[in-house]
């Protein structure tokens, strides 16, 4: 009951946390590029700014323009959720990591429909090249979890970020993760869907007020679990194994969470401050930048096949 | 000199007189029956490049209009005016679209403003003046008040849509460039199909108000402001002209002075285009580092002019403003610390994979169609065109200085971005001549007096290409005629072959990399071809004057 109700407390934390952790991300990005940059509460500063500000709703958007911010953002809340920040089996079930999946397709789907609901030339623009980086990432994560469902034996995420294996094929694995983290930021040079200079921010042009700040907020989110997803399931079995001393189940417990949320605070800022050195992408680009990586989870894959 | 009047003597009859202007000017007189001719003659056998055409309206003075057809002869280093004199009642003159698609621009815009027929002109729409214009008024005759504003609703732009194809509008207020300017890309998926063009939203007048309201000194501070970044440059190309037309003996200090305050523009106005460029990339560190890198060359123009930006040092006859001695010190210092840092950034941006590559082979524009459109500064240096108006037409202290004119063959956006990176470094350099040359010695001519209807016609090298002025002085040392050709209004046209096929994402950096000044060009409207094809016109921003 106690576990659970941390796990619970740990999600909540995680989403105040979040502009916070965007705050730090901007004041990086600023000092690389010889700016000062905002203060640390600028992101929560422009969220309560939106949240006040009048909702327009365009002519030609239909009822999905306003839902989609809302199932963007509900998906993302059910995947942190999913994610075992406390590496203990609470909320998890066998089979939770094809969720995890399907819930981050889901969150940019539902982007993806915001944008078209808008009827907006830019959004569409947005949408058709977001679809086309969701098809190629998606295929990037599904192979990697293919990987480690052969190597683990097992579709549980606890299960899979608890448990110490050392093989070529989950190290591989564990850098695709990394790398699908990057791609999922959707900052350069993935940022292809939003490309302010060249498509006027697309899919969240319309939104305005609450809505545009739900988007945001699911956006950083979404940032965040892909992050996370790499930091639990690549470094979860030394947290656990250095913790694993700690007797008291609710403290060690505590500490699991406090580390894991850590470690991807540091994962979400370094891929922020890796994106800063690089230009945007064109779609073809991006997508073949894609295609190629895909390799390295393939050979992961049928190195795990071959039992390697 | 000689020489090329002698060339024209093979268009006997053809060819009504020949004079020089000044030494880089010849001025040829003909009849509308014989341009074509002297046209044909001028661009096929003295390979000369269109840059402008003049309409004055001279009615008060002869009783005619003139048309003045304007064409660099980069090679012979002369400008040639062909002049040709209208009926006053019913001004009409062949059409040389045709031959030259570079003069599209400028025969709808004397059509609009100056009311002369051109016959055959493919194009029939309106360019400066709004759709809703009075009819029968054209505004640069003289008869028509400096203070008369346009009536009627004005009608909202409706983008084009079909099944397969996008219209997407880029602004006007597009957070590309920030200045009101409205594309219409045509995308079908995620190329580019066609463009539309449409500006001139802010045209001010400024050429009627030079003609009607100020007087011949009061002008080189409102020619300053026509454009935001190179506004010096408009300022000393007046004030050229006027010298040429009235005899006037700059002193050499001065035009030193000139030159080195035109060479700070260059740098600071290529380093905030680097900074756009790198934006438009998605590489935003490159583009606050390039303007780290510009900010002590901002403050520099502060420590010689007064001001970071339109200097106002400038009357006809020279500087007002005079260089201290113990300043030449901290602009050599200040220039050596500019390069260093901009040595570092370039060795970074093109280390950045991306960048080059989308750099490399998009917007490509070719040599034959630069020559077509007539494409001047750093876009045609970039489509193997070696043309600057320093080289070719030097005026104030460039005859002094020695430097490379950077001329790439790849005519690629990646090319654009290395003529002005290697500019960059030639400027620092010339500075530097300068510096170490400088004449002592007054700094303005003591006696200025212009005479009545003097022609004058000067161009000087804008970090955006030739930037042309002509005047035609008037009595009480007030103007008769002022015409300003901006750089953009040659290299705008341009973008419609750039863009042709090229993918959506590419577009805004093809925009950006012709350095597009609207506040420069200002007027409206371009770019047709191809429509009938592919779309169910018409529109209704451009019903009233389309054609089936």
């Amino acid at each position: 009951m106690l576990t659970n109700l941390l796990a619970a407390l740990c999600v909540i934390f995680v989403v105040l946390l979040i502009p916070i952790i965007d705050g730090f991300e901007r004041r990086i990005r600023a000092r690389i590029q010889s700016r000062i940059g905002p203060p640390l509460k600028q992101t929560y500063y422009d969220l309560v700014k939106l949240f006040r500000k009048e909702l327009l709703i365009p002519n030609t958007a239909s009822r999905l323009f306003i839902l989609a911010p809302f199932i963007s953002i509900s998906t993302s809340i059910t995947a942190l959720a999913i994610i075992p920040y406390t590496l203990n089996n609470s909320i998890g079930f066998e089979g939770d990591l094809i969720l995890i999946v399907y819930l981050m397709i889901f969150a940019s789907i539902a982007t993806l429909l915001g944008g078209l609901a808008s009827g907006n030339p830019f959004a569409e623009v947005s949408s058709s090249r977001e679809l086309t980086l969701v098809m190629a990432s998606e295929l990037f994560l599904g192979l990697t979890i293919a990987t480690l469902a052969v190597k683990y034996g097992s579709l549980s995420l606890v299960k899979i970020s608890t448990a110490i294996v050392v093989s070529p094929s989950v190290i591989l694995a564990y850098m695709a993760l990394a790398y699908y983290a990057f791609i999922k930021s959707s900052r350069t040079p993935y940022d292809i869907a939003e490309a302010e200079p060249e498509i006027a921010s697309g899919y969240a042009i319309e939104f305005s007020g609450p809505l545009l700040a739900i988007t945001i907020l699911s956006n950083l989110m979404k940032r965040f679990i892909a992050s996370s997803l790499f930091t639990v399931i690549s470094l979860g079995p030394l947290i656990a194994l250095l913790t694993m001393p700690i007797a008291n189940d609710v403290l060690r417990i505590s500490v699991n969470a406090m580390l894991t949320i850590l470690l991807s605070i540091a994962t979400y800022l370094v891929l922020g401050s890796i994106s800063t050195t690089y230009g945007r992408y064109r779609v073809r680009h991006a997508v073949e930048a894609v295609k190629k990586c895909s390799i390295m989870p393939l050979i992961s894959l049928m190195l795990a096949l071959l039992g390697l | 000199m000689h020489q090329l009047i002698s060339s024209f003597e093979g268009l006997q009859g053809k060819v009504k007189g020949i004079n020089y202007l000044n030494d880089g000017v010849v001025l040829v007189d003909t009849t509308p029956n014989s341009l074509f001719d002297v046209v044909n003659f001028i661009t096929r056998e003295l390979k000369g490049i269109f840059t402008v055409i003049i309409g004055v309206d001279a009615r008060e003075i002869d009783g005619s209009f003139h048309n003045i057809y304007v064409f660099s002869l980069d090679e012979l280093k002369k400008y040639v005016l062909v002049r040709v004199m209208l009926e006053g009642s019913d001004p009409k003159v062949p059409s040389i679209t045709p031959l030259i698609k570079g003069a599209d621009w400028s025969e709808r815009e004397i059509r609009d403003l100056l009311g002369i027929k051109f016959i055959n002109h493919p194009d029939p729409r309106k360019l400066i003046v709004p759709e809703s214009w009075h009819d029968g008024v054209f505004p640069l005759r003289k008869e028509v008040s400096y203070k008369l504003r346009a009536h009627g609703p004005y009608e909202p732009y409706q983008p084009r849509r079909s099944e397969d194809v996008i219209a997407l509008p880029y602004g006007p207020y597009h957070p590309l460039l920030h200045e009101p300017e409205y594309f219409e890309l045509h995308v079908k998926g995620e190329t580019v199909i066609d463009i539309e063009y449409r500006g001139f939203h802010v045209h001010r007048g400024i050429e009627k108000l030079g003609e009607a309201r100020l007087t011949i000194n009061q002008i080189p501070f409102v020619a300053e402001r026509i454009c935001g970044i190179c506004g010096y440059v408009h300022s000393v190309c007046y004030c050229q002209v006027i010298e040429g037309a009235a005899g006037i003996e700059v002193p050499e200090r001065a035009l030193y002075i000139r030159s080195l305050i035109l060479e700070i523009e260059r740098i600071h106005s290529h380093l905030l285009w680097l900074g756009v460029a790198c934006h438009v990339l998605g590489f935003d560190t490159g583009f606050m580092h390039a303007w780290r890198i510009r900010e002590p060359v901002m403050h520099l123009a502060e420590l010689l002019t007064g001001n970071r930006k339109t200097y106002g040092i400038n009357l006809v006859g020279g500087v007002r403003r005079d260089l201290k001695e113990e300043h030449i010190d901290k602009v050599i210092k200040v220039l050596n610390e500019v390069k260093e840092g901009y040595t570092k950034f370039i060795n970074y941006l093109t280390g950045v994979r991306e960048v080059i590559k989308r750099l490399e082979g998009s917007g490509l524009l070719p040599r034959t169609e630069a020559i077509s459109y007539g494409v001047v500064g750093p876009v045609a240096r970039a489509s193997a065109l070696k043309r600057d108006v320093r080289v070719d037409h030097p005026y104030a202290a460039y005859k002094d200085v020695y430097f490379k004119v950077p001329v790439y063959n790849d005519c690629d956006n990646m090319a654009r971005l290395m003529v002005r990176v290697e500019e960059v470094f030639e400027s620092i350099d010339i500075i530097k001549q300068l510096l170490d040359k400088l004449p002592k010695g007054p700094i303005l001519a003591e006696n200025v007096e212009v005479a009545e209807y003097r022609e004058g016609f000067s161009a000087v090298e804008a970090p955006r290409g030739e930037d042309v002025h002509y005047v035609m002085t008037g009595k009480y040392s007030r103007v008769y005629r002022w015409k300003v050709r901006a750089p953009s209004y040659s290299n705008i046209p341009a973008l419609k072959v750039m863009l042709h096929e090229c993918p959506l994402s590419d577009a805004p950096l093809t925009i950006a990399s012709i350095d597009p000044c609207f506040s420069c060009t200002d007027r409206l409207i371009v770019v047709d071809v191809n429509t009938g094809k592919r779309f169910k016109v018409p529109m209704r921003a451009l019903a009233k004057g389309w054609r089936p």
